[in-house]
């Protein structure tokens, strides 16, 4: 057994870049290196999966505590009504929402970095798809309160982004909003998404070269033309994230 | 419990994973029903939260949806690690989007450490938490204190640092000590 005087004097170990992501105390940029590395060096990805189900361990002997509530019922809610699996689930939404381009193509979503192709295209195609190296990141934006989802799609190549709105109309004399919100910082206006057709815009800076991002996307209830005030000042209708699902 | 009934479990979980990648509701509803107080466990014990921690939770059941077809049994690795590691995470994801966490007294409940792990999770899981269990008892307490900490509140060497009360470069020591220990004592 290694005693703490022992452990102290004895040559520090090399750093373990894998384990130490997967510990999580990379500083931002450090693991955002990481991160990219995951994508590109398969032995790295795989000594990050060996960390990943070595500590998993710990997970598994957290205690059992069920959520005050039954939450299934909203998960449920949260599916598409579509049961074609993951394929259909994301043509399901983009379907709804008028985003047809996005079910044409290739929807590659990183896993933990690892490119997988969920969403295989059907090639009814309107646009071309974009290089597999430059995925096209599609994020839903949940309701909140009300009945509409969002879709928004990142398109890196052209440096887009498209918000569609779900099928709920816009309640009259209001408009919808959406925000950026960085971590820790105030919401960004990005612009009013019309009721009938998707907005597009450039891509905000903020999503510039990762596949991750913390940047939360919402969309709020405002006043005719958007928030007077640079500001929220309505209800939040739905939120959501470009995320490594 | 027997060793056919953990195989049975997971066994049956693999195959409710499948289901769900094949866009089976009723099965994801059967795995939120075995797997939710087990994943709502781990998620809480992140946030410390309990309302955060179930808006999470919903989230992980949502993504468990969209990448069911991922997991991969052939790997090795047990469904509910793969679960698990969905959940922490989905957590840590938030913990961060909300930028540097406030430290909060976590719910009494979830302070305590070692809990025995519920039947379902199968007895080869169970095992792989005594044996890592075991190698953290091993290691310098500093070190295995170090990796906990990290490890459930994701949080950076220099949050973790400030919250340890340590020099940067003696955190990171510790880590990178005990990681090379774990890795050592698992291995053995």
């Amino acid at each position: 057994m290694t005693g703490p005087d022992l452990s102290s004097t004895a040559p520090e170990p090399p750093e373990d870049l894998a384990g130490e992501y997967v510990l999580g105390v990379l500083d931002t940029a450090a693991w955002r290196e990481a991160s990219l590395r995951l994508r590109t060096d398969d032995v790295f990805a795989a000594e990050v999966r060996k960390w990943e189900d070595r500590l998993a361990a710990l997970l598994i002997a957290a205690p059992d505590l069920a959520p005050s509530r039954d939450l299934w019922p909203d998960i449920r809610r949260a599916l598409p009504a579509d049961r074609g699996g993951s394929v259909a689930y994301w043509r399901g939404l983009a379907a709804a929402s008028g985003l047809i381009a996005a079910a044409c193509l290739a929807v590659v979503i990183m896993d933990r970095g690892r490119p997988q192709t969920i969403a295989s295209p059907t090639p009814a195609v309107i646009e071309t798809a974009a290089a597999p190296e430059e995925p096209m990141q599609v994020a839903l934006l949940k309701p909140v309160t009300g009945p509409t989802a969002f879709v928004a799609t990142l398109d890196r190549k052209r440096r887009i982004m498209t918000v569609s709105p779900g099928a709920a109309p816009t309640p009259k004399g209001k408009s919808l909003e959406l925000w950026m919100i960085p971590p820790g910082g105030a919401p960004q206006a990005l612009g009013v998404i019309p009721s009938d057709r998707s907005a597009k815009m450039p891509m905000p800076e903020a999503f510039e070269g990762r596949g991750d991002t913390p940047i939360v996307l919402a969309v709020s209830l405002e006043p005719e033309g958007g928030s007077p005030t640079g500001h929220p000042t309505g209800p939040v209708v739905a939120r959501g994230r470009f995320s490594a699902v | 419990m027997t060793a056919n009934t953990a195989d049975l479990d997971r066994a049956r979980l693999s195959r409710a994973l499948e289901r769900v990648a094949g866009g089976d509701a009723a099965a994801l509803e059967d795995l939120y029903r075995r797997t939710s107080a087990k994943l709502f466990g781990v998620v809480l014990r992140i946030l410390g939260d309990r309302s955060e921690a179930e808006d999470v939770l919903q989230d992980v059941y949502i993504t468990i949806w969209n990448r069911a077809g991922s997991y991969d049994a052939t790997r090795g690795v047990s469904p509910i690690t793969w679960l698990a590691t969905v959940a922490r995470n989905r957590a840590i994801d938030r913990a961060r989007s909300r930028g540097l966490r406030q430290t909060k007294p976590i719910e009494a409940a979830v302070d305590v450490a070692d809990s025995e792990p519920l039947a379902f999770v199968g007895l080869e899981s169970a095992d792989e938490a005594r044996r890592l269990k075991a190698c953290l008892e091993a290691l310098d307490a500093r070190q295995a204190n170090a990796i906990r900490t990290a490890f459930f509140d994701g949080v950076t060497y220099e949050a973790l640092a400030a919250r340890l009360g340590a020099p940067l470069g003696t955190v990171k020591s510790w880590i990178r000590r005990g990681l090379a220990g774990l890795k050592a004592c698992l291995s053995a």
